[in-house]
């Protein structure tokens, strides 16, 4: 049974794009992975509304840094609210589990360009039955790298991302491709052990195949996505909040859909 | 008499204990040249690396230099391949590092070493980079061992100056302690003790008190 909106869909495989691990950007993935040994949570809200439907989701993660260059990462997120049509559900959502791979690290004095790899694999632990469902019911599977140039003043990040979806039943949904931009900008060069601010401008591209149906393309599925927006980081010592919110600028979704409004993260994470 | 007893005391400490106190400062500071440090949010895996050093007393970060500054325990020796590998797991790369040492010279060999008091008796090569000039003393060709050098036996018979060789040849004689400030770094060879290339050298105590070179 798949009465599941498609945009509701959309908007729940849309937040497993969400990040974490330091600096990297807020509505996607760096190649920043965790010191070695250490450990890293993170608690993150997260708010999409998408013409008649709202979500909010509270997401839980701790990353784990098995090498420098290697980190491990578990996402539970907790749908706190997902509105479509009136009808209204809350539970656990469909839990994630990510590495991360640094392969290419080049330091100089105040900088650091890296280069890593993305792998992850997305559980259907959400409940894909409810009305509006919890969960996408599929296996996902995300392969992805991710460029990244940190230094005291300026910060640019580029990451693509591959989320190929399994069948779950008779209906295949259709993979998504996200490639993501951000540029950055700390206005005070603070020392260690002060409140540290970086500013940035983040731009999403997501491009979503349309979904299938007994081998039949669906044709209100799939579609192009531009998001746009602003988001800061703000730090101090092992503690860090971070947040912004993006808007469409771009949109050509197939067939009648839903399109998509706004949305706002705002997160703490916490490394020790 | 109890202000006998507290000027005796007084005594004592100034003339016997102050004067052999330099002489178990041992390492007494590090300054490390780290590279990647482009945020303070990630320096924290610094510090958690870096606290766990053995030796380690207290810590600094400039990250606008670069750099990390650590005081050092009298009683720990230094351990470079576990610095290294502090600042690495961190996830920073480290460049170089100075010290501020503190020890008795000895000739061995031929060859000028700082040795640190018992019990520790950690041993340094000395040397300047003047008197090297163009002597080979490769550095390490990857990243992952440029703090680890070639250590050519042959090239370093004369690794100091004629006036440093003399001055610690008095040093030698007198038991003079020294304190040396240079960059330390490691060699290939396990086997081979660490080197300090002297970058300005004072006389803590001796007999005949020259002064700071």
């Amino acid at each position: 049974m798949y009465p599941l909106p498609l945009s509701a869909l959309l908007i729940l495989v849309g937040l497993l794009s969400t990040p974490v691990l330091a600096h990297e950007p807020v509505f996607s993935l760096g190649p920043e992975t965790i010191f070695e040994g250490g450990f890293g949570i993170e608690v993150e809200f997260e708010f999409e509304d998408a013409k008649g439907e709202q979500l909010a989701v509270m997401n839980y993660e701790i990353l784990y840094g098995l090498k420098d260059n290697l980190s491990l990462i578990l996402k539970v997120p907790q749908i706190l609210g997902r509105e479509v049509g009136g009808e209204t559900e809350r539970g656990l959502g469909d839990i994630e589990f990510r590495t991360k791979y640094r392969f290419f690290k080049r330091d100089t004095l105040g900088a650091q360009n890296k280069v890593s790899g993305i792998f992850g694999i997305k559980v259907p632990t959400g409940d894909d039955d409810a009305e509006p469902a919890l969960g996408t019911g599929t296996t996902d599977f995300l392969f992805g790298g991710s460029y990244g140039y940190e230094s005291r003043t300026w910060y640019h990040f580029a990451t693509a991302r591959y989320r190929f979806r399994t069948e779950s039943g008779s209906r295949d949904p259709g993979d998504r491709l996200f490639i993501d931009g951000a540029i950055g900008y700390r206005p005070w060069r603070r020392e260690y052990l002060e409140w540290d601010l970086v500013t940035l401008v983040e731009m999403n591209t997501e491009f979503e195949f349309k979904d299938e149906l007994r081998g039949v393309r669906l044709p209100d599925t799939g579609g192009n996505i531009i998001w746009l927006g602003p988001t800061a980081l703000l730090s101090y010592r092992n503690i860090m909040f971070k947040g912004g919110a993006q808007f469409p600028v771009y949109e050509n979704l197939n067939g009648n859909q839903d399109s998509s409004s706004v949305r706002v993260v705002f997160a703490a994470e916490y490394h020790f | 008499m109890i202000k006998n007893i507290i000027i005796m005391l007084s005594a004592f400490v100034l003339t016997v204990v102050l004067p052999v106190l330099p002489a178990h400062a041992q390492v007494e500071q590090l300054t490390l040249r780290v590279d990647g440090l482009a945020c303070p949010f990630c320096a924290y895996g610094l510090e958690k690396k870096i606290k766990k050093l053995e030796g380690y007393k207290s810590f600094e970060v400039l990250i606008n230099e670069g750099k990390t500054i650590m005081d050092w325990h009298a009683d720990k020796t230094l351990d470079l391949g576990a610095i290294h590998d502090a600042v690495r797991k961190a996830g920073f790369t480290l460049r170089g590092i100075k010290g501020r040492f503190v020890g008795m010279v000895t000739k061995e060999n031929g060859k000028y070493m700082l040795v640190l008091p018992s019990p520790l008796k950690q041993r340094f090569y000395l040397y300047e980079e003047v008197a090297l000039a163009s002597k080979t003393h490769g550095k390490g060709e990857d990243e992952k061992d440029s703090w680890k050098h070639g250590h050519e036996k042959e090239g370093m018979d004369e690794a100091l100056t004629k006036p440093s060789r003399e001055l610690l040849d008095r040093a030698i004689d007198d038991k003079t302690v020294l304190r040396i400030v240079g960059s330390v770094h490691g060699h290939k060879d396990p086997v081979v003790p660490p080197s300090i290339g002297i970058e300005s050298l004072e006389i803590v105590s001796s007999a005949g008190n020259e002064g700071n070179r």
